[in-house]
Formats: structure tokens, sequence, C-alpha cells
């Protein structure tokens, strides 16, 4: 019997259209997700395989929860089917029993169900056959993580879920209760999902019935070889999360099962149809209706067709299941695209909000597109109204126009729900500076009209074909074709289908991007409206049994107002056509990305010989930046003196000006240009007599950097409206053959016969004349006067001289009183200034006035940080420090001399309002600030672990500001994400990871590491200590010529003040990579007799070297650690927050296991060992141990 | 008045489906009798201008439907031999858009026409139910209520009575017969009663061509004595078709009556009163088309 039910419901599936949908689209969907850059659903890094089992499992956890929303078409919709066809009497009287008509039904349902989900799997699978791939990124094909996301993701996710929507559907018989239900599953998920960070992972693993953040859990510290290579095992948080989410499960299926019944559900109809008062109308009297065919009636005959087609849509269920889909996506999206700097919240910004709708809703406009357009343009045929109404006298183009205005009602109906929804999720995030207009012109514009026009092709190439599938296959081959088109080096506007968008800045607006956008936009305009000619001429009317008979209703649908139309637009979308040519071709320079790998490639090829060639070095820079914001112009005039600080003479300069700039003169007295490549930005001179050691030069230029019109790709971001932020290298000659002009990606350099990517000097190999680590000798004075539009500020490193406004230009002189890295910045903006002093520095913050919310907060770390800085480390340099915001085009915060560019991304917009999270503005500050001294003060010399000179003691000195402004129990929090960021980076190394002393580019060490082997080495040694060992280092280096110094000298510095028991554990920190296993074993408390607790705990700790490849071994232990025991944490204090120790005591360990035994006044409730999180413990859960656990 | 002059028509597949249809049809109800294939819903496809024939003219009161195919559309009522709806939608919210659709612009006039054509057609009570659950006959009335919006010079109906009750197809006949008084109405039907009840031309088509064309009483009278029939066995009816050119057979009480058309009395055969069928079956004959006798 249950047999029985269960093979009805499987015919029943089979061949239903909703099956044949669901599976297509997810199939589509999951194809999209591997083969398009566009579209990304799981993790996929760079460095790893495009079909590494890690992305694959991953993307099927993200898939199998699109899936549940089959799951409620395929168990939900049956349970439910009965009541709505009335036929549970039936059912009912047939005497088929209870159960297996439950579980006939839900067994039936599941399999679909699953059946869609597999077609997801197959989608992946497919995908990575496609041609347009990285091949180097494919890895053979290995079955093993398809077989798992089939038995292991997709098959108990639908379980778990469906069964959940089963018990509902079955009990209430409602569909829209169970989506209900769905929804709410999934919004819980998401919330879960932004509330775990590495600190509540572990629980927050258990509580996800997708076992996403298991799985998660389960991968996090995989290295890319594990990513690559290994399918996870179900073990420990997963298999502890299927457990018991199956348990769930089955539990739901048993209450369905006892509570089930066939009885109908007294159906309370919530509104009783309304009658109509009025009964048969008078007899009938032949008042006569004469048809009239004016204008008017063609707009009548329009909108009535819109009316009963958007009716179409919006009665449709599948609607609003995508557009919840959406929603829910937008607002989980948020969570993560909020979450900065260490877990911060960001204030949703709108323009983070456009940001998300863009990546995590735009796709569900344009799958419900490609959807409805095949269901609206085909709904005529397919229910049989065209038999009649294609006999009645509407204009062709009322059909088609009518179909086009229905798709665009609905997509900006889900855009204005996406854009109300953005707002309301703003407001709940305590953000009420609502721009409307922004919105609109995001949603509408920005966003919306390539969506609009793909609705006229939808509509359009649907109108050509004979069935909506063909159809709907016809657009997605085109969206391939022009993704194609792009991958292999055909990337022009002209061609690619497609309205450029706007890269995102509340500082810059929509800027000069506009103008591709609008001129690009309005050609593809022109051309969907010759698509919708040629659908207008070929709409199918009645019958097509040839084309011949087709093409003479064509010809004779081609009449003259359709001519005029067509001759206007072809001629309109040909001028349009030529204007963008211009602009990209004639104006610019058209390149694809291919172009520029391989201008880059050629620069290597052509000119790396000369980098060994002894260049001379400037000490003397004087330049006038004039920068035209409205023009996106800079011109740039100056001299740079430079000198022969090498012992021998030269007889060669090599100059690199960069390839946008026109050279308008560059004078290098006695020389003889050798070599001038203007595509490539590499200029010889000979030198008629060569310059001897200790001899100048003065190299005069004038150089413009233009941007007329607009170019094909993006263009630059650095010369902008609002907001402009060039380098000396943007806009002046620089010296010598520029490494950092080589192509990086390795697999790039493959493909360009390139070896490798040269990394730095040995450490051995340096030699003490060795330059700093920014490839010069010298520092150089420097003067400038930068001019900008007198709305606006320039700012460059040194001191204000002068500000002077004249006519529509405004003139700011700066000037160093002592010399400088020869690396300036200048930036241009309409900006707000706060403006504070600490002693005798005046600080300045320059930002975008809207973006006020963490002025103070900044000027308030530099005072702290100038405060600790100059009383423990040295004098301030300046007179002057700071902050400039610049566009959010890039994210970072970058130290130059007294002036640092900073984000608006990162830092200006933290919602610092709840104090539980961490301050990183305050931190960012800091950490920028202390580069005054770790960058400026003194340098590395450019070998090995030259970074740690820099980046390393600037993340001490940010961390001792931080932890006399917040205290050192605060720090466990950001110690634990360092040593979290540290252990996944580790994973994801891609050549050898190196101790610190060794350090290369490897942030995840020099900052990560470094932060965490900076405050155990301050643990152990003392903060003086460290201080005293700075102040040295300082003392012997800063603003001194070669030699520079090198990490060791630090680590001299550092074991000089280390008594004899912690030398072994500088070792540890700075020349190894050491890693530690701390945990708490066990724990017993017993009561003493005076009322005081006993408390007696084991503890295992185990020390490991780590090689470069990440193999690790068991070394002999030598460490002082932390052991304590803790009260009850009081409810104010944070999730990672420990509440002040009963006791805490520092013990030296060297045994794998030891015991201990404290008493105390106060109820212990937890203990620890290594509680702060100060040493780098590959497991960091574990130090903790609540008692009675 | 509607003029068809020689209207071709081959499919792809090389079927030729009309084959130099010429016809002039005058105002008034004129019946079209074909057997199955006979190319009737081509002819009616191409006349409602759902259909681009290869050759031949079509004119509505002058005016050439070919190339002027919405001047006949705004004139046209069009009731097809299958047709369908929207899902979830209401023969009010519909016969309200095909009537905007059809050139009834005007809101109260609408109405007015809408909630007429809805008693018309015995649809009032049913107007706000979704026409997808509607049952065959329901929605075959609705078919002739949207046929009839807009005043058409030419109503074009195929197979209309197709499962209508007996009372309803006489409502419908008698819709129809007024209707017809002043425009040009063509019933195409394989049920020679309908014909013969209500239409005052008619042809007949088979195999793509006009077989034959006239008023029904004319064509009737054609075959006054030289019809013949006898009651047999129906077993014997096989041998006797060898002897005699049977033009048509049908059961009465468990007996065959066979039918033969000759000028000459064949033996044993009594004499038959002629009716429209046996002018359908005859010229079928006549033109060698086979109909399934059995």
């Amino acid at each position: 019997m249950l047999f029985e039910i269960f093979r009805f419901e499987c015919r029943h599936q089979l061949g239903s259209p909703l099956f044949i949908a669901t599976a297509l689209m997810f199939f589509a969907f999951a194809f999209l997700g591997m083969a398009s850059e566009q579209v990304g659903i799981g993790d996929n890094a760079t460095n790893l395989n495009l079909n590494a089992p890690y992305t694959i499992v991953d993307t099927h956890f993200v898939l199998s929860i699109v899936a549940m929303f089959a799951v409620v078409a395929f168990v939900a919709l049956p349970l439910t089917r009965d009541l709505e066809l009335k036929t549970q009497e039936t059912f009912a009287a047939t005497g088929i029993g209870r159960l297996p008509f439950l579980f006939g039904r839900i067994g039936g349902g599941f399999l679909f169900a699953l059946l869609a989900g597999c077609a997801a799997v197959l989608g992946t699978l497919v995908a990575t056959y496609m041609p347009w791939l990285d091949q180097q990124r494919i890895a053979p094909l290995d079955l093993h993580p398809y077989w798992f996301s089939v038995w292991g993701v997709m098959l108990p996710n639908l379980f778990i879920v469906g069964s959940l929507v089963a018990v509902v559907a079955a009990l209430t018989r409602s569909l829209l209760a169970s989506y209900t239900v769905l929804v709410a599953i999934i919004i819980a998920d998401v919330v879960v999902g932004a509330n775990t960070d590495q600190e509540t992972i572990a629980r927050m693993s258990l509580a996800d019935p997708f076992g996403r953040i298991a799985f998660g859990d389960v991968t996090r510290y995989w290295t890319v070889f594990d990513r690559n290579t290994l399918v996870p095992e179900v073990t420990g948080a997963l298999l502890l999360n299927r457990l018991i989410w199956l348990s769930v499960a089955v539990v739901a299926l048993v209450v369905a099962a006892l509570r089930f019944s066939f009885a109908p559900r007294t159906v309370k109809r919530g509104r009783s149809r309304r009658e109509e008062s009025r009964t048969l109308p008078a007899p009938v009297t032949p008042t006569r209706a004469t048809p009239t065919f004016d204008g008017v009636l063609v707009v009548k005959q329009f909108l009535s067709q819109v009316r009963i087609d958007l009716r179409g849509v919006l009665k449709s269920y599948p609607f609003y299941v995508l557009l919840m889909f959406g929603m829910v996506n937008v607002i989980g999206g948020v969570f993560g695209a909020i979450s900065q700097l260490f877990g911060t919240p960001a204030h949703p910004v709108t323009r983070i909000m456009l940001n998300v709708v863009e990546g995590n809703y735009l796709f569900i406009v344009f799958m419900i597109i490609v959807y409805y357009t095949g269901e609206l343009v085909h709904r005529e045929r397919e229910s049989g109204v065209a038999r009649y109404v294609d006999a009645a006298p509407f204009p062709n183009g009322v059909m088609v126009a009518a179909k086009v205005a229905a798709m665009w009602t609905i997509v900006t109906l889900l855009l204005f729900v996406v854009m109300l929804t953005s707002m309301v999720v703003q407001a709940g995030h305590g953000y009420f500076h609502f721009e409307i207009m922004r919105y609109v012109v995001g949603m509408f514009v920005v966003h919306g009209w390539f969506m609009y026009l793909f609705c006229v092709l939808g509509v359009c190439v649907q109108t050509m074909v004979p069935n909506k599938f063909l159809g709907m296959l016809v657009l997605i081959v085109l969206f391939f074709t022009v993704q194609t088109m792009n991958s292999v080096g055909y990337e022009h506007v002209l061609y690619q289908f497609g309205v450029p968008g706007i890269p995102p800045s509340d500082m810059n607006g929509w800027g000069h991007f506009v103008e591709p956008m609008v001129t690009v936009g309005l050609y593809w305009s022109l051309i969907m409206l010759l698509v919708g000619v040629a659908a207008h001429l070929l709409t199918l009317r009645g019958v097509n049994d040839n084309w011949r008979a087709q093409l003479t209703i064509a010809r004779r649908r081609f009449t003259m107002p359709v001519r005029i139309v067509t001759g206007v637009t072809v001629a309109l979308t040909a001028a349009l056509g030529a204007w963008i040519y211009y602009n990209t071709n004639v104006l610019n320079r058209y390149e694809t990305a291919e172009d520029r790998d391989v201008l880059q490639a050629d620069y290597e090829k052509r000119y790396k010989s000369y980098r060994s060639l002894p260049m001379p070095e400037v000490v003397a820079l004087d330049a006038t930046v004039d920068i035209y914001p409205s023009e996106r112009r800079v011109e740039s005039r100056g001299v740079a003196v430079i000198e022969n600080a090498l012992a021998e003479p030269l007889s060669e300069i090599d100059l690199n000006i960069s390839r946008f700039l026109t050279i308008n003169s560059i004078d290098l007295p006695n020389s003889k240009e050798i070599e001038s490549d203007r595509t490539r930005g590499f200029h010889r001179f000979a030198l008629n007599e060569p310059l001897a050691p200790g001899e100048k030069l003065e190299l005069r230029w004038d150089l413009s950097w233009r941007n007329p019109g607009f170019t094909n790709s993006k263009s630059t971001t650095r010369v902008v409206e609002n907001g402009t932020f060039v380098e000396n290298r943007d806009i002046m000659p620089t010296i010598g053959y520029d490494p950092g002009l080589e192509l990086t990606d390795n697999n790039k350099r493959r493909k360009h016969a390139l070896p490798p990517a040269e990394r730095l000097p040995k450490y051995e190999s340096a030699a003490p004349d060795d330059v700093s680590q920014f490839g010069v000798h010298n520092r150089a004075s420097f003067h400038t006067v930068v001019s900008t539009s007198a709305d606006q500020i320039a700012i460059a490193p040194g001191y204000l001289k002068s500000d002077r406004t004249d006519g529509d230009r405004r003139y700011f002189e700066y000037e160093m009183d002592a010399p400088i890295w020869p690396f300036v910045s200048f930036q241009s903006a309409r900006y707000a200034v706060a403006e504070d002093r600490w002693n005798d520095v005046a600080l300045q913050v320059f930002y975008h006035p809207p973006h006020d919310f963490n002025v103070a907060r900044m000027l308030d770390a530099s005072k702290k940080s100038l405060d600790y800085f100059t009383r423990e480390f040295s004098p301030y340099q300046y007179k002057q420090f700071r902050i400039l915001e610049f566009p959010a085009y890039e994210t970072f915060a970058q130290s130059f001399p007294n002036t640092i560019p900073y984000s608006e991304g990162i830092g200006f917009i933290a919602n610092l309002t709840d104090d539980k999270y961490i301050d990183y503005v305050f931190y960012v500050t800091a950490h920028e600030l202390a580069h005054q001294w770790w960058g400026h003060q003194i340098a590395g010399r450019r070998a090995q672990g030259m970074t740690i000179l820099v980046e390393t003691l600037a993340q001490y000195s940010a961390l001792m500001v931080m932890e006399h402004e917040y205290g050192p129990q605060k720090m466990r929090r950001f110690l634990k994400y360092e040593l979290d960021s540290y252990l996944k980076n580790r994973g994801g190394e891609l050549i050898e990871e190196l101790p610190l002393r060794l350090v290369e580019d490897q942030p995840y060490v020099h900052y990560r590491k470094g932060s965490l082997a900076m405050y155990a080495l301050k643990d152990a040694i003392g903060e003086d200590a460290v201080n005293r060992a700075l102040r040295k280092i300082l003392d012997r280096f800063a603003f001194k010529a070669a030699p520079f110094p090198m990490s060791g000298d630090l680590i001299d510095a550092f074991r000089a003040e280390a008594p004899a028991d912690k030398q072994a554990f500088v070792t540890a920190l700075f020349d190894r990579i050491t890693l530690w296993d701390l945990s708490v074993t066990d724990v017993q408390v017993q009561p003493t007799d005076d009322g005081r607790y006993r408390v007696t705990m084991a503890v295992a700790t185990k020390q490991f070297e780590a090689d470069g490849g990440g193999r690790e071994t068991e070394v002999p232990l030598d460490v002082w650690l932390d052991v304590a025991v803790f009260g009850e944490a009081s409810a104010d204090l944070g999730e990672s927050d420990l509440p002040t120790p009963l006791v805490i005591e520092k013990r030296r360990f060297d045994a794998a296991t030891s015991t201990f035994e404290f008493v105390v006044d106060q109820k212990p409730a937890r203990v620890g060992i290594d509680p702060y999180n100060k040493i780098i413990d590959r497991n960091p859960d574990d130090n903790l141990k609540r008692i009675g656990d | 008045m509607l003029q068809i002059e020689h209207l071709s028509k081959t499919y792809a597949n090389g079927v030729e489906a009309l084959k130099d249809v010429s016809l002039t049809i005058p105002t008034g109800m004129f019946g079209l009798l074909g057997p199955n294939g006979a190319g009737k819903s081509t002819l009616m496809r191409t006349l409602a201008t759902l259909q681009e024939p290869d050759a031949g003219r079509i004119e509505l009161n002058g005016t050439d439907a070919r190339t002027n195919p919405d001047a006949l559309r705004r004139r046209l009522g069009y009731l097809p031999q299958e047709f369908g709806v929207y899902p979830r939608i209401s023969p009010l919210a519909m016969l309200n858009h095909l009537a905007i659709l059809k050139g009834i612009g005007n809101r109260a006039d609408r109405t007015a026409l809408v909630e007429r054509l809805l008693v018309q057609t015995n649809l009032w009570d049913v107007r706000r139910k979704n026409l997808d659950t509607f049952s065959g006959g329901m929605r075959q009335r609705f078919g002739i209520a949207q046929a009839l919006i807009g005043e058409p010079a030419l109503v074009i109906v195929d197979e209309p009575t197709a499962g209508l009750d007996p009372a309803e197809r006489r409502r419908f006949h008698n819709l129809l017969t007024r209707i017809g008084e002043d425009v040009v109405v063509i019933l195409s039907t394989h049920i020679v009663e309908d014909v013969s009840d209500l239409c005052t031309r008619m042809a007949i088509l088979g195999n793509g061509r006009i077989l034959v064309e006239g008023e029904p009483a004319a064509l009737i009278a054609k075959l006054e004595g030289r019809l013949w029939k006898q009651m047999v066995a129906p077993a014997e009816v096989a041998a006797l078709r060898e002897r005699l050119p049977i033009v048509s057979t049908r059961l009465i009480g468990g007996r065959a009556e066979i039918r033969v058309v000759g000028a000459e009395r064949p033996d044993s055969l009594d004499p038959a009163e002629p009716t429209l069928e046996d002018v359908y079956f005859a010229t079928l004959q006549q033109h060698g088309i086979d109909v399934a006798l059995e």
C-alpha cells in the first residue's frame, strides 16, 4: 500500500513541469556558480583548484539551502494538494491506511527533491569541463566529493528540513505555513551564521540545521593541499551536528505520524466571497457596443494586456518563493558585508546595501526574468488562448510591448521590495540616514538598467522561438557566449551586451562612471529597440508552418512607420557606437586584460636586465602638482635632484614614467635618450659624461595625466571628481627598473613563459650597504605646491606653508623640514576637517562630512598613541599628524610621513556603539601612527625578515596602546582573532611558511603571528624590557644611512633583555615556527574546612616545531605560562571576556603533563592554562575548562 | 459578403490542405461540411487570419484580408474548435479584456456588453469563478460569448456545439440564427443536422476542394428519385457492397439500412426520401473520398 502511494506520487511528479523546471534551474544555478566568475557560490579562493573537493562540498552546502525551496514544493505540496483538490475524502474512503498515505507522499516528495538536488550536483560536475576556465586550476576528475555532496550534504539536509516542513504541512495542510516555516529556518540559520566567529563556532556549528558551519569548523585549519585533495570525514562537530538534526527530523516525522489524520481540518475561509448584490441584469436589450479603433484604444489594449500578464505572475507562487529567497539572501548578506576587521560591524551605509543587493539579489532577478519572460510570452500559446486572441484586432507591437512592460513592472517591483528591505535592515542596525535618491538611482538605474534591457531581450527572444524552453536555452547560451567572449579577450562594450557598472564610493558618489554607463546603456537600449522591432516583425500570430510564410508576413509588417523607426534607430545606434568607439579606442587605448598582462610581461622580459644597473637616488624633490578633479586631470611638473650615492661612476639612468602619462618634457642634463618605450613606460638615458660618486644632477619633468572621455574597461579610480589619491609613481618619473610592475600571479607568469616571481634576497646574502626595504638608501627633502579646484582641499606630506585661493583654484604649499623616504601621496577632496592638539603636535582628520561617526575616536587614538610612543620609544619627528579619507575603491590605510590616507571602507563607518566589539578604528589608527616610527624612523634592510621591523613592531605598538586603553582583560578577544587568522592563513600558504626572522611578504606572519609573538614576548620579559630593546634599536638606526637594521638586530636586542631561562622561548617565537598545544585535562574542587575551595587541575602541554610545508615535530617543552582559576562571570561581560581571575600564576613548564593545586576564597567556576591565549596554541578552544563539565 | 478566390495551401509535409478554393458567401448562415482532414480547419484558420495561404484572395465586404488582416480582424468573431483560457481568471475579467482587445474602449459600453454576453451564454452566476475550473459545456459557452464581442461582420464558428447539452445547443442555435440575419456566419461542423436546421447556404469540402456548394434544399432536391434504400442484416453489408455503390449504412433497431444513389432503381431496393446527410455521403462518394461506413 505504501509502495502504491509512493508510485502514484512518483508518477505524478516525474512528468510535472515543476520537477523539470526545478531540476533545470538547479542545474543552471550550480553550473553558473562553478563556471562563471560573476556568480560565486561556495568558497573558491584563487589558490584553490576550481574543482577542489573543499569548494565542491562547500558549494553544495549552499545549494542544499537553495534546494529547500524545492523540498517544500515536492514534500509539502503533495500533502496540501489533496485539500485543494478535495480528494482526501476519496483517499479516506478507499481504505488506504493513514500512515502509508502519509509516508508514501513524503517519500515520493523526498525522492524528487533529492533528484532535483542531484541535478545541481550534476551542474557543478559538468561546469568543470567548460573550456573558458583556467585549465591549470582544474584537477583530474575525482568523484568522491560529488558523491559526498549527494549523500553527505544533499540527502541529510533535504531529509532534515523536509521532515520539518512535512510535519507542518501534514498538520496544517497549508502551503503558506510550510513556506513560512522554511523561511523562518533559513532566517534563523542566517542569524546563527552571522553570530558565528572563531569563539562561538563550536556552539553555533550545532545550531545550524544545514551543517555548513560545522563543515567550516571541521575544515577551518585545512591547508591548500588539504582543500584541494580531501573530502571531510563525518566526525567531530559535523557528526554531532548531523546526529542532532537527524534526530530532530525523526522526531518531526513521528509527530507527523501521530497527529496526521484524513479528517479535513476545519477550514476557515479568511474572506468569504464577496457576493455580488446585483442579480441578473435587466433583460437583454441589445445595447450596441460598437468597436472604435484609434490610438487611445491601442493604449487601452496594451494596459489591459499588461494587467492580465502581471496578474499571471503575481498570482503564481514560485514568484513569491524566489522573492522571499532573494530577500533572505539580502538580509543574510548584510551581516557578512558589514562585518569588518575582527568581526566589528560597519554602519550599513547605502553603498554597502547596494553592494549586497548586487551580489546577493540581482541573480535572483536575472533568474526571474529568464523564467517569467518564457512564461509570459508563451502563455497565450500554451494555454490555448492564442487560438482566438491572435485573431483579435490589436497591433502586433501591443503584445510584445505589454510583455516587456509587465516584466519591467515585475523587475521594478522586485527592486522596490529589496530597496524597502534594505532600509528596514538599515533601521534594524540603528542606521537612519536614508539616502532615498541614491537608493533610487542605485536600484533602478545602476542595477536596474541592465535588468530592464535583459527583459526586452528575454521577451523578444521568446517571441521569436516556438518553445519557451528553447527560448530559455537561447538566453542562457547568449549569456555564456558573452561570458566566454569576455574571458578570451573580446571585451569591447560595443559587442559585450551590458551596462557598465559603477564601483561604490560614498565620497565620490557615482562620479565619472555615469558617462560610460549612460552612453553604453543608451547604445544597448537602442539595440534592444531594434531587437524589439525584429520581434514585432517575427511575432508568430496564429499557426506557423514554415518560415517562408513567416517571412512573407514579416515583409508585410515592415510598413513605412516601422521602416522609419528602424532607420532612425539604426542611425542613432551607429552614431552612438561611433561615439563610444571614439572614446574607447581613439581618445583612449582599448586594451583587454590579456593586453595588460602582455605589457607587464614584456616590461619584465625587455628591461629586467637593467635591474642590476647601479642607479642614482633622489635626494631632493620639488613638485608642482595641479589637480583638476572635474576633468580628472593632473599636471605634474618639478625637479628632482638625483645623486650618485654609490662608489662607482654611473653612465646610464633609467626612468619609469607611467604609461598613462603624457610626456610634455623630460630634461636630464648632459644625456641622450637611448630608448624610449612609452607603451611600457620605460626610458633609458645615456650620460654624456659619467656621473661621479657624490655628484648630482637635476631631473626636470613636465607630465600630464589626462583622462579624456571614457575607457572600455573600468577607468582609473585614482583621479576622480571627489577623492583623488595619487602617489609619486603615478605622476612623476621614478628611477630604475621597477619590479613592482611585474606580473605577480604565478599562473599568469607561467602562461607568459616567465619564471616564478622573484622572492626577497636571502637573509644570509644581505650586505651592509644594501638598500632599505623601500629600495633606496637615501631620504630626500620635499617641497610641493599642490593646487586643486577652489571647493576642495589638497594635501601632500609636509607642513602647510601657504594656502591661497586664486579664482577657481586653490593652492597649497607643503614643505618637510627633514628628509623623508621619497614616497609621497597627493590627495584632493571636499573635506570636513576635525582638529585637535597633542602637546605641540597639530592633529587633523580630513573626512567626508557624512562620515563623522569615528572621527573623535581617531583623534583620541592619535593622542593616546603619541603619548605612549613618545614616552616609550622616541620623540615624534613631526609637528603635525593627519588622517585623510579616500574613496572605498580600495580598502587600506597607509602611512606617509605625517600623513595617513585611510579608506572610507574601513574605520570611518565602523559601528562602535556596542563596546563588545574590538575597537579597530583605535587599533588601525595606532598601527598607522606607529609607522611614523617603524618605517619612517627606521626601515629594514631589503632582505628576508625586513617586515618585522616595520609591520610587526607597528602591530606591537598598537597592541600596547590598546592594552593601556582597554585593559589586559580585553586583549584576549583580539589575540584570539590574531591566532585564528594566523592558523587559518598558514593553511593557505603557497610556497613555504617562514619564521619571523626570515619572513618574506607574508602578512599572516608579520601581522598576525607578529602580534602573538610580541605579546607573548612582552608577557614573558615585561613591557619595559621590550621597550628598552626597541629604544636601543631606534638609537642605533633611526634616521641613519646604511647599514639598515635586519630582523636579527631586533631579535638580538630582545635577547639582550631576556633572562637566561627565557632565551629558548625567544628562539621559539622568532627563529622557529613553533606551535603549542595546551589543554586542561581534569579539574576537581573540594571545599576546605575553613569554607574555602581547593582546586586541583591537570594540564597537558606540548610544543611542536613545524617546517615550511606544515609538517610538525614534537620538541622538548620549555615555556612560561599562566595558570588561573576564575569565578562566575558577571552578565555584563562580553562573550569572550574573562572575569578577573581568583588566582593567576605564571609557571614554567617543561613536562607533557602537570598537576596544580590552588586554594581560593570564592566559588570557582572555570580553570585555564594560558587562558588569555598569549601562546600560539594550535587548538585554543580547550585552554579553559568549566568545573563540573 | 465574403469572397474567397483560388485559395491554396500546401503544408511543409506535402499535404495539400486547400486546393484552389473559391467561394462567395453572402450574409446569413453558411454551413461548411466535410470529413476530418478535408481542410475545414485550415480554411477556418485562414479566414480568421491565423494562417497564411500560399495563394488566393480573401475579401470581406471589399477589403483584402491578406494585405490588411487587421481590417478583417476588426469585423471578426471567431470560435476555434479547440481553445484554452488563462489559469486563475474569471469569465468577467477575461471577457472584459477581450472586449478591449476587440475595440470596445468605452468602459460603460464594455460593461454592458460583457454583462449581456454573460447572460446570453448563461454564465452570469459563475462570472467570478475561475475559468479553468469550468466544465466543457461552460467553457464552450464562454467561447461563444467571446466570439460575439464587437458587432462582427463575419462570425466563424468551428464545431461550436460540441460538449453542449441539447437545451444549450438549441439556445445557441437561436443565438446564431439571430446574428445571421445581417452578418456572414460560417458554421463548420460535421453534424449534418445542424446545417440543415440552420443554414441558408452550404458547401461540402473534401480533400481540400469545394465539392459542392448551394442551398441545402436545392442540393437535396437533386437527389429526388435517385436514392434507394434497403434493410438488410448487418452481416450482409460487405457482400452487398461488392455489387452496389452503397453511399451510406446506418443501423436501425439492430438492422442495417443501406442507401444507394443511381438513376435506375437497383433490384429489390425501395425509393428513399433524400436528406442532407444523403447529399453529403453521395457527394463524398462521387469524388472518391472514402468515408468509413462501419
